[in-house]
C-alpha cells in the first residue's frame, strides 16, 4: 500500500461577532463545545488532517479575531488562504447581511480562495426559517457547533474546493 | 590576564547599560514631546514654577468668591431669600404631585404593563450589542491603537523589547557572575583556544569565550512560505508536543504583525527574542527559515547560522514549488538535515 501524499491548506475562518467561529473549529479540530463566549484576539491557529479518497489535506486554520466587516482585517492574516469559511448566525439575520455585504470586496481581494457561506447555531432554529433563507439561494451550508452537526462535512468540503481552484 | 576578564566584562555591560540608557533617552524624549504639544514648559525647574503659580491662583479664587458672594448679598440679597423660598414651594409641590402619580400608575397597572417593554428592550439591547455598538468599539480601539502604537507595540508579547532588554541584561549579570566563578577553572584550556579562533576569524574573543560557557544551540530550523505561513521543510533536533505546522503560522502572524505594525514594508523582522531563547529570522523572497536556538544566541554563533543557510538557500531554494505537498516537504526537511 502506498502512502496518500499530503497537500498543506490554509484556511480563514471569518464573521462577524459571536457567530460561532472560533466554535465551529474547536469542534472540528477537538470535537470540544463552550457555551462561554470568549472573543478571540488577533489570530488564533489550530490545524487538523482530512483523508479524502486520494490524498491527506493538512488544514491549517486561521480563526481570525471579531470584525464588524472583512475589509479592516489585514492583509497579512489573508494573504495566500486556499479557503475561507464565512460564517454568519442563523438566529441573527442581520449577520448574513454583514457576511454578504463583504462577499464582494473579499473576493477582490483573493480572487483564488474558494470561500464557503455557513449558517451557524443551526440548533437554535427551526427548520421553516432555514429554509426562507435557503429558497434565497444563499446558504451554501447550515452547521451547528454544538450539536456538531455538518461541521465535519463543512470543513470537508471546502478542502475538496480548494483542490480545484 | 584575569584583568583583561574584568575588561570585556565591562564591556559588556556597558553595552546593555547603553541599550538602556537609550530607552531612557527615548522616554525622556517623549516626555519632552508630551510637554512641548501641551505648549507649556520646558524644563522640570519650569514645571515646578508653574505648580506653585497654580496654587496661588487657587488661594485667589476662593478669595474671589467670597468678594462675589459678598457683592451678591448686597445687590440681590432680597431676591435671592423670594427665589429659594419660591423653590422650596415648588419642591413640595412637585412632591405631592409624585405621590399622586405612583399612586395612579399603580392603580391604571402601568407598571406592570411597562415592565414587559423594558425588559424586551433590554433583552434586544444584550442580543443586539455587538451589532449596534461593535464598531464604535472596535473604531475605538483602533484610534487608541493608531494613537498609542509605540505602548501598543511594546504590549505585545513578544514584542515587550524594553522587557526582552531588562531580562537580557539580568541574563548577563547572572552569566558574568558564572563566569567569574569559572573563570580560573576554564580560562587556563579555553582562553587561548578561543583566543587563537578569534584571531582566525576575527570575531571578538569574549564573546566566544562567553559562548564556550553558556553553550548556545539550534532546537528547530524551519522553511516556511511567506505568503501562507505553511511549513514547507523542518529539521527538528529534538521531538516535543508542539506542532509544528501551527507554529509556523502563529510565527507568520506574528512576523506579519510586527512588520505591518512598524510601517516600514522594506523591513523585514529578523531576531525575535523570549525568555532564554531567540528565533533568527532569515527572509528570502517567496520563503523564510526560522532558527529556533537556546541559551546566549552570541555574534559568532549567528554568523555561523548565517553562513549556512545562504549556502542552502543558494543551493536549494530556487527549486521549491509553489504548492507543498509530502514531497517537497520531505525533499526539503532532509536537504536540511544534511546542512545543519
Ligand atoms: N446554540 C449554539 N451556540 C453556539 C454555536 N456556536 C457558537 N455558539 C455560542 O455562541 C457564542 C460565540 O461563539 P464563538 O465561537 O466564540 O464566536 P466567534 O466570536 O465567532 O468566534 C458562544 O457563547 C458559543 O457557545 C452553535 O452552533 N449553537
Ligand atoms: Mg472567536
Amino acid at each position: 500500500m502506498t502512502e496518500k501524499n499530503v497537500i498543506k491548506r490554509k484556511m480563514l475562518v471569518l464573521g462577524t461577532f459571536s457567530v460561532g467561529k472560533t466554535s465551529l473549529v474547536n469542534r472540528f479540530t477537538m470535537n470540544k463545545f463552550s457555551d462561554i463566549y470568549v472573543p478571540t484576539i488577533g489570530v488564533s491557529i489550530k490545524k487538523k488532517s482530512v483523508e479524502l479518497e486520494e490524498l491527506i489535506v493538512d488544514l491549517v486554520i486561521w480563526d481570525i479575531a471579531d470584525v464588524a466587516t472583512f475589509d479592516i482585517i489585514p492583509d497579512h492574516y489573508l494573504s495566500g488562504a486556499h479557503g475561507a469559511v464565512l460564517v454568519f448566525d442563523l438566529t441573527r439575520p442581520e449577520t448574513l447581511a454583514k457576511t454578504l455585504e463583504g462577499i464582494e470586496s473579499f473576493k477582490e481581494k483573493l480572487p483564488s480562495t474558494a470561500i464557503i457561506i455557513v449558517g451557524n447555531k443551526a440548533d437554535l432554529i427551526d427548520e421553516s426559517i432555514e429554509d426562507t433563507i435557503n429558497d434565497r439561494g444563499i446558504l451554501e451550508v447550515h452547521t451547528s457547533a454544538k450539536s456538531g452537526e455538518n461541521v465535519e462535512e463543512m470543513f470537508e468540503k471546502l478542502a475538496k474546493l480548494t483542490l480545484e481552484v | 590576564m584575569p584583568k583583561k576578564i574584568t575588561n570585556s566584562k565591562k564591556s559588556n555591560n556597558n553595552s546593555i547599560e547603553d541599550s538602556i540608557k537609550l530607552e531612557t533617552k527615548d522616554s525622556l524624549k517623549f516626555y519632552d514631546k508630551l510637554l512641548d504639544e501641551e505648549n507649556q514648559v520646558e524644563t522640570v525647574d519650569d514645571v515646578v514654577e508653574d505648580n506653585t503659580n497654580v496654587h496661588v491662583k487657587e488661594k485667589e479664587l476662593t478669595q474671589e468668591e467670597y468678594v462675589l458672594k459678598q457683592l451678591r448679598e448686597i445687590l440681590f440679597g432680597d431676591e435671592i431669600r423670594k427665589t429659594e423660598n419660591l423653590s422650596q414651594n415648588l419642591n413640595r409641590v412637585i412632591h405631592d404631585v409624585g405621590d399622586i402619580k405612583e399612586v395612579t400608575l399603580d392603580e391604571l397597572g402601568f407598571e406592570s404593563k411597562l415592565h414587559p417593554y423594558i425588559e424586551n428592550h433590554t433583552l434586544f439591547l444584550r442580543d443586539n450589542f455587538a451589532d449596534l455598538f461593535g464598531d464604535s468599539i472596535r473604531h475605538t480601539v483602533q484610534r487608541q491603537i493608531r494613537e498609542s502604537k509605540d505602548e501598543f507595540i511594546e504590549a505585545m508579547y513578544p514584542i515587550v523589547i524594553p522587557m526582552v532588554k531588562r531580562y537580557i541584561a539580568k541574563e548577563f549579570k547572572l552569566l558574568n557572575e558564572r563566569l567569574e566563578r569559572t573563570a580560573n577553572q576554564i580560562f587556563k584550556f579555553s582562553f587561548w583556544k578561543t583566543k587563537f579562533r578569534g584571531l582566525i576569524t576575527g570575531v571578538d574573543h569574549t564573546d566566544m569565550f562567553l559562548q564556550e560557557l553558556y553553550q548556545s544551540k539550534i532546537e528547530d530550523i524551519f522553511i516556511i512560505q511567506k505568503e501562507t505561513g505553511l511549513l514547507i521543510g523542518k529539521f527538528i533536533i529534538e521531538d516535543s508536543e508542539s506542532d509544528r505546522d501551527i507554529v509556523a503560522g502563529a510565527l507568520t502572524a506574528i512576523k506579519g504583525f510586527v512588520e505591518s505594525a512598524l510601517g516600514k514594508t522594506s523591513v523585514e523582522l529578523e531576531k525575535i527574542d523570549y525568555g532564554e531563547n531567540a528565533i533568527l529570522l532569515h527572509n528570502y523572497h517567496k520563503f523564510y527559515f526560522a532558527v529556533m536556538c537556546s541559551g546566549t544566541v552570541g555574534h559568532y554563533f549567528v554568523q555561523e547560522i548565517n553562513e549556512k543557510i545562504l549556502n542552502f538557500a543558494e543551493e536549494f531554494l530556487f527549486e521549491i514549488p509553489d504548492v507543498i505537498d509530502s514531497k517537497v516537504f520531505k525533499q526539503n526537511s532532509q536537504q536540511l538535515q544534511k546542512y545543519f
